[in-house]
């Protein structure tokens, strides 16, 4: 076996074998459990702001898992609330979702009256007494004599609130609850109360809503499709008996599932005009373009490795990092054009020999690109955490797998098809346009005191604006026009947030009597306030005979409040420290439909929510502990820091880089082949900044890409230059191919990849008209 | 059990003593259509009147107390706005029944009602009861009424079991075209029973509506 068929045998088993175990990897992979299309997992996992832990913990939980429908009958008009009910019914049944009610029949409410009048003693008891203790250390009375005022003043209170409207629609209720600890409960929650997801049932012609909450995941499979057929299945039934039924739904899962389906045809018809214009370029600038099929192997290899890796590196990835990093393939390739274009140095040049000459260009411009792109890897955005890892591997294998194809092929060298003669300009006219470019980037360069930054984390979202004004419009009837604003308190443990709830509704009571709220705050006494209540009731076991004299005196009939002493007879024997939280605990299994969201008792943080309306402009103070989920103001400055942090690391990168080139290039002409990635990067920031044009994160992350690209382009460049020879040709097929493909992106509805198209076009072509009007020439006359 | 929506009720009158000059026994030839020509006249006269204020008293009978709480006010009918109770008494409040359901406004501020399909019930039947609209009626009530020379009497009986059971039945008094003694029974301890005296015509205020209505 001759040397060269020993060397293609070698390169083909480690080809071979690294496709192998990288495909059944990859065979291996769940991906609907590894990819996500989530923008909540685009944020940190272990993220320090409250703010982002909260919205990934209440995206990831059962809030998430809510869907709203609204019916409507074959006239238009609001669809019957038998109707509703039948709906409602046929969901529940279904095992896709956890829950379904149909809302105007007043059950949730029901549930959550009933729990916490069973309970009223541990719940009520304490807010009560703290009031009445108040009220009576106004009056300077005696310590001693506050049990016996409290009796008095106790059936007064009954007395007149029998003259009140709510006294005969709670009088049922009365014998059992003399103490009004019930209406007291009431009125604290004070008109906050229809927020919580009961409003307006009896207006005439008000909608036929439906409140469910699916079983699974809206991020999953198994919380998409599963859960339209059940809405289908369920109207379908509906219809039977309610022919001419119609429903109007939303949820997550409708965003992400058409999220998922907007980014998989993206995906499609992105690589494929990509791969259209790459295509084109190659067949006007390569003779004999079939055998630049040559170049694909590598770049699949690049972009097999990138996956293997990213997918070993990480539990959970964004399909945006498959996204962007498909374009992997418009740096990966630049190795294969530069290995496989650039001529043999002498007739019947030994490949390896090739190699070896062209080992100093390929080594520092992939391993300072990686060395970049390994910075990323200390980003707190996961995102591009992994979008570095994905890159950097990727180029590792492209090198690595370019050196060794080639080792393959009979004849490693594609020569290009020569320009057409008077395509070329005359030197004078090179030299002025280059001298224009430089007058241009210094014009450009003040502009980036200019630059505007627009941190805005929808950014991140894939725009869906018919779901969008669907999901306002339906929304809109569940809520009323202006939909309340969102608070969650947040503590370790539900009793530390509960504490925290009270700094709230006093901040909330500050912003005026139009600010209504509501939340459990009003049914959960904190833990000293059941303290201070235990101990009254332990103290004063003449109470319930004193109230029993009062209620005489009033006029009443005690017979008939039996019930109530018997309740706290038992309540008085049996209660202990431990009660509180048992009970906060029922009160929480007893929610149904939308007040199941007012309390979340997890781990490592639990909440309340509270809703306000109209909500306050400015945010809460610190010791409430509580944030608006409507804050994107705070979640967008967490995004601005992301960027500040990207910037730092892209500084940081760039320094690196370049000192990378000034060791291998000396200062001089190192300096010369850095001022291009460098350069452009700057210019056309400052372009952007005269233009007044908004930039983010990631053109941040575009433009360190570019500089990546550039940074090759620059340095096979000087390569030639130092050989007297014009810039090789596989530089300006790179910077084309990569032009096309990222100028593809920019086509994107994507913010994010358009973002990222737009910049790398843009410094790609810029660094390609640099290199073509001589920037290198100096070197080359100096060689 | 909570039913914190059911205020409603509070609109009733009279004490047994000057109970209906028309007694209506819920029975079958009791039965009344809502589209008796008859009724549907009075209707029509009561329609006519698109402001009606009124002096009225109500006592509210509850089974632990002895006594009826007794409270005093004036009602206000309007054929756009509603219905609106201004108390006088003890603690000055208005309760406001409009389409858009129950509102309670006192110094302090209007306080909305959050709703239940019983208090519901109850605002839709005295919204159309006051305007002798029986056709809407008649779907959610069984209907009875009788008319002695210019008296009348009409009662509602609810058709739902657990509306029965929370309303009891609701009763309307009238002579001509005046509304004179309305009643909610539950039972004999849980009733709500309000007289209105001679009522006064002629258009709200400005004032009247801003303060009264909604």
């Amino acid at each position: 076996m001759s040397i060269l068929s020993r060397r293609r045998v070698l390169g083909a088993l480690v080809l071979g074998t690294a496709v192998l175990i990288g495909g059944v990897w990859l065979a291996r992979i769940d991906y609907a459990a590894k990819v996500s299309t989530d923008v909540i997992d685009l944020l940190p996992s272990g993220e320090r702001s409250p703010e982002i832990a909260l919205v990934r913990e209440l995206a990831s939980d059962s809030e998430a898992r809510v869907m709203l429908f609204v019916l409507t009958g074959p006239d238009a008009a609001p669809a019957p609330q038998a109707a509703c009910t039948r709906f409602a019914g046929e969901l529940a049944r279904h095992r896709a979702f956890e829950q379904a009610i149909a809302l105007g029949e007043g059950a949730p409410l029901e549930s959550l009256g009933r729990e916490v009048f069973q309970r009223r003693f541990t719940l009520l008891l304490p807010q009560w007494l703290r009031e009445r203790a108040q009220a009576y250390r106004a009056t300077g009375g005696s310590p001693d004599a506050f049990a016996s005022w409290l009796a008095a003043d106790s059936a007064d209170h009954l007395v007149r609130f029998l003259s009140r409207p709510e006294g005969l629609a709670l009088q049922d209720v009365l014998p059992a609850d003399p103490l009004l600890l019930v209406p007291g409960a009431l009125e604290r929650m004070e008109s906050g109360l229809p927020l919580a997801g009961e409003p307006a049932a009896s207006a005439i012609g008000a909608p036929a809503r439906v409140w469910g909450k699916i079983a699974a995941s809206p991020l999953e499979p198994a919380g998409q499709e599963p859960v339209f057929e059940a809405i289908e299945g369920a109207l379908a039934a509906t219809r039977t008996e309610f022919p001419g039924t119609t429903v109007a739904y939303t949820g997550v899962n409708r965003f992400a599932s058409a999220s998922r389906t907007r980014i998989e045809r993206e995906l499609g018809w992105l690589n494929a005009l990509s791969a259209a214009a790459v295509l084109a370029v190659v067949l006007v600038l390569i003779r004999g373009a079939h055998r630049a099929l040559h170049l694909a192997p590598p770049v699949l290899l690049a972009v097999l490795g990138a996956w293997v890796f990213t997918t070993l590196a990480f539990d959970r990835i964004h399909v945006l990092v498959f996204v962007v990093g498909s374009l992997l393939t418009g740096v990966a390739i630049d190795y294969g054009f530069y290995l496989f274009m650039q001529a043999p140095a002498a007739p019947g040049e030994d490949y390896w020999a090739k190699v070896h000459r062209l080992r100093k260009p390929l080594l520092s411009s992939c391993l300072t690109t990686v060395a970049g792109f390994a910075l990323l890897l200390f980003s707190e955005l996961p995102l591009v955490r992994q979008l570095g890892l994905f890159v950097g591997s990727g180029l590792l294998c492209a090198l690595g797998s370019a050196v060794l194809y080639f080792s393959m092929v009979r004849d490693p060298y594609l020569p290009a098809r020569p320009l057409p003669a008077g395509l070329t300009p005359p030197a004078a006219a090179r030299s002025l346009v280059r001298r224009a470019l430089v007058a241009l980037w210094l014009a450009a360069l003040p502009g980036l005191f200019l630059v505007r930054w627009r941190d805005d984390i929808r950014e991140l979202q894939i725009p869906t604006p018919e779901l969008q004004l669907e999901d306002a419009r339906i929304r809109t009837l569940f809520t009323g026009a202006s939909e309340p604003t969102v608070y969650l308190t947040q503590g370790p443990t539900l009793s530390e947030a509960r504490d925290s709830l009270d700094h709230l509704d006093a901040w909330l009571r500050m912003q005026g009597p139009r600010t209504r709220f509501s939340n459990l705050g009003a049914v959960i006494p904190t833990g000293p306030e059941h303290a201070e209540s235990l101990a009254f009731v332990r103290a004063h076991p003449e109470f319930p005979d004193l109230l029993r004299g009062a209620l005489v005196r009033a006029g009443f009939d005690t017979e008939a409040f039996a019930p109530f002493f018997e309740a706290y007879g038992a309540y008085a024997s049996r209660a202990s420290d431990s009660e509180l939280a048992a009970s906060v605990h029922a009160l929480g299994a007893s929610m149904v439909g939308p007040l199941s969201l007012l309390l979340h008792d997890g781990r490592p943080l639990a909440w309340f929510v509270t809703l306000a309306s109209p909500a306050p402009g400015k945010v809460p103070p610190k010791a409430a502990n509580s944030v608006s989920v409507d804050q994107l103001e705070s979640l967008n400055a967490i995004f601005a820091r992301y960027r500040k942090s990207a910037m730092w690391l892209s500084i940081i990168g760039l320094t690196m880089i370049g000192l990378g080139v000034l060791l291998a290039y000396g200062a001089r002409d190192g300096a010369r082949v850095f001022s291009i990635p460098c350069g452009v990067a700057l210019g056309l920031f400052g372009l952007c900044g005269w233009l007044g044009l908004p930039l983010n994160l990631f053109h941040l992350l575009g433009a360190f890409l570019g500089v990546c690209l550039t940074h090759n382009y620059s340095i096979f460049t000087v390569t030639s230059a130092y050989l007297r020879s014009p810039p090789p040709i596989s530089v300006r097929l790179s910077a084309l191919c990569t032009a096309a493909s990222f100028g593809v992106l920019a086509l994107s509805a994507i913010p994010v990849v358009h973002a990222l198209g737009v910049t790398v076009a843009a410094m790609v072509l810029v660094a390609l008209l640099t290199i073509e009007f001589e920037h290198f020439a100096p070197i080359s006359r100096k060689a | 059990m909570i039913r914190p929506v059911l205020m409603v009720l509070l609109i009733a009158g009279v004490p047994a003593g000057l109970a209906a000059a028309v007694a209506v026994p819920p029975v079958p030839e009791n039965r009344l259509a809502p589209d008796d020509p008859a009724w549907t006249r009075l209707a029509g006269q009561l329609a006519g009147e698109r402001a009606i204020t009124a002096d009225f008293t109500e006592e509210r009978h509850f089974s632990f107390r002895k006594e009826p709480a007794v409270l005093r006010g004036e009602v206000r009918l309007s054929s756009e706005r509603g219905l609106s109770l201004h108390y006088l008494g003890p603690e000055e409040q208005t309760v406001i029944i409009d389409r858009k359901g129950s509102l309670v406004r006192t110094a302090a501020g209007d306080r909305a009602v959050p709703e239940d399909p019983r208090a519901s019930a109850a605002n839709f039947a005295l919204i159309h009861l006051l305007r002798l609209d029986l056709a809407p009626l008649a779907q959610a009530f069984e209907l009875y009424g009788r008319r002695v020379d210019g008296d009348w009497a009409i009662v509602l009986v609810p058709r739902e079991d657990s509306l029965r059971r929370t309303l009891g039945e609701i009763t309307v008094e009238g002579s001509g075209p005046a509304v004179s003694r309305i009643e909610l029974r539950r039972s004999a301890t849980q009733r709500v029973e309000i007289r209105v005296a001679t009522p006064r015509t002629g258009a709200f205020s400005a004032e009247e509506l801003r303060q009264y209505f909604r």
